[in-house]
């Protein structure tokens, strides 16, 4: 009896959730679908209120500089932290400091990243509000998202492979650089993936540091952008005059985040295919 | 008796448990050297110290003296040492590549980069290992596909790619069935020609049949060791004889 009723409640709320997400991505999708078009895509926003008219091609530009720039800032630190813990540090007080660090970092409202990266990047620094200074606050939260996926995709390497590699008298780096990332490269590359997804979607540390209501398509590390979610954010608060590209926008951000979602899986499943299954 | 690895009061323990406790034992050169004990005594322990792994090891501790030829192995170079002593683990762990990566993974760190001189060194160590004619045909095909015996085997034959003075082996059998042990009893008689051989095994009668000197392990402590006809048929200790006796039935 008291199992059936678990059972029930696991499917009902089963259940829920999946149509919770249905839902969301087909009101998103029905809302959206009408504004899309190849105008909308390759476009600059015009109008009277601007955006109104006209496209959003120099925001999903500018969100893909941003992704990468964060991508790259922050993905590389992140995966040469976890192969520190996992493969280099010896001493266990320093490896919990580290998780320690990681998990404060991941605690940052990333509002506060963004003023954090606006007053010393952007004003003490001076690199102005640019491509550059909003990058560096995603990469600051992307990095713990990473790290942590990193080294669990690290612990699931079996340990006797890496044992067999040492016991050949190879070093480290061999062993890392021949077993340990091939072994995990799909969990690394979906762990990237869905960074550069988080940091697509963040509004908050672009604002004050690099992100703008309009701008070209940036065309350097040091030119201010438009990115996505801000647009969205500016549309939607000019009212209902433009709702309807406010939900174009959302239908492209949600097609970029599910597409790059589903090719991480299928690369990660191959991977699988490869090196685990003989 | 020619020495390959003298080994000199060594104690080791993890956590500062200790596991190994005053060790004294000597590795004859081009011999098979068994080394028997109860489960947990230290077997693998032992072996990781004669490799130098141990020392690496987060919490492990190790003092003594190990002499490789009458160098102490403390102080070469940890990945020279490795290499020079190999390790073939418990269980078989081959690389999920082809058979011939699996053998060319090793050369290739050391710097081989000629392709047929590659699939020589490969070649050559997987007829060592008896392997070459099961496998020739497919040395493309992935080392997951083989075996466990097989496996096993490919294993040693990897490890021969280093080139190794001493092969250490953990219960290379310990999951086969007998027809393949034997094939791998027969392989090792005939690399001890080549190189000296120290084997960790559960079965006494196994190491009756291929070791030329036991040493036999119980909670740590080296209780015996010497020339495996004297010990299995005199042991000195009484330990050494229950055991024995105990496996005997
Ligand atoms: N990595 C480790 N950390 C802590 N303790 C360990 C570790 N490895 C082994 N030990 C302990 O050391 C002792 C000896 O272990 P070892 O693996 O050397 O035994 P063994 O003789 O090889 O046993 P078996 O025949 O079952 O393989 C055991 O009590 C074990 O609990
Ligand atoms: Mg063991």
């Amino acid at each position: 009896m008291k199992g059936k009723l678990t059972k029930l409640w696991a499917v009902c709320s089963m259940l829920i959730a999946a149509s919770l997400i249905l839902f969301l991505f087909g009101y998103v999708f029905v809302q959206g679908a009408g504004s899309i078009s190849w105008e909308f895509l390759t476009q600059p926003p015009r109008g009277a209120v601007l955006g109104m008219e006209g496209g959003i091609f120099p925001a999903i530009v500018g969100s893909l500089w941003f992704t990468a720039t964060a991508l790259v800032l922050g993905g590389i630190p992140a995966v040469a932290v976890a192969l520190y813990l996992e493969f280099y540090c010896r001493s266990k007080k320093m490896a919990a400091f580290v998780r320690l660090v990681m998990q404060c970092i991941s605690g940052i409202p990333s509002i506060v990243l963004g003023l954090f990266a606006y007053s010393f990047l952007v004003k003490s620094l001076g690199w102005g509000r640019c491509v550059l200074s909003a990058g560096a606050a995603l990469a600051i939260m992307i990095l713990p998202f990473i790290e942590v996926r990193a080294e669990k995709a690290f612990q699931e390497v079996p340990p006797q492979m890496i044992q067999a590699s040492y016991h050949l008298g190879c070093s480290r780096f061999y062993t890392i650089q021949k077993i340990v990332l091939p072994y995990c490269s799909g969990e690394l590359v979906s762990a990237l993936i869905l960074g550069g997804c988080y940091a697509m979607g963040a509004t908050a540390p672009l604002i004050f540091t690099g992100a703008v209501a309009y701008a070209a398509s940036p065309t350097s590390l040091f030119a201010p952008a438009m990115a996505l979610p801000l647009h969205l954010y500016l549309l939607v608060a000019q009212g209902s005059t433009s709702l309807k590209t406010a939900y174009g926008t959302a239908f492209v951000m949600m097609v970029l985040i599910l597409v790059s979602n589903v090719l991480a899986t299928l690369y990660a499943r191959r991977r699988h295919k490869k090196w685990r299954n003989g | 008796m020619e020495k390959r690895m003298t080994i000199q009061n060594l104690c080791a323990g993890y956590d500062g448990k200790q596991v190994l406790h005053n060790i004294s034992l000597e590795i004859p050169s081009n011999k098979i050297t068994a080394i028997i004990g109860p489960s947990g005594c230290g077997k693998s322990t032992l072996l990781h110290c004669l490799n130098g792994m141990l020392r690496q090891e987060t919490g492990a501790s190790v003092s003594g003296e190990i002499l490789l030829d009458g160098q102490d192995t403390a102080a070469m170079q940890e990945d020279q040492l490795r290499r020079q002593v190999g390790l073939v683990s418990q269980t078989p762990s081959p690389f999920p590549f082809s058979i011939l990566e699996n053998m060319t993974y090793g050369p290739r760190y050391y710097g081989v980069r000629n392709k047929t001189q590659l699939q020589q060194i490969a070649e050559e160590k997987l007829r060592l290992a008896g392997l070459y004619d099961e496998v020739k045909e497919q040395l493309h095909k992935s080392a997951l596909k083989l075996s466990g015996g097989q496996q096993q085997r490919l294993c040693i034959a990897r490890a021969l790619t280093a080139e190794p003075r001493v092969l250490l082996l953990d219960e290379p059998c310990s999951a086969l069935d007998v027809q393949a042990s034997a094939v791998i009893e027969e392989m090792l008689t005939r690399l001890k020609q080549t190189y000296t051989i120290v084997i960790v095994t559960h079965n006494i009668v196994q190491a009756r049949r291929i070791s030329d000197y036991v040493a036999f392990i119980k909670d740590g402590r080296l209780v015996e060791w010497g020339e495996a006809a004297c010990l299995f048929a005199s042991p000195q200790q009484e330990e050494t004889r229950a055991f024995l006796d105990g496996i005997y039935g």
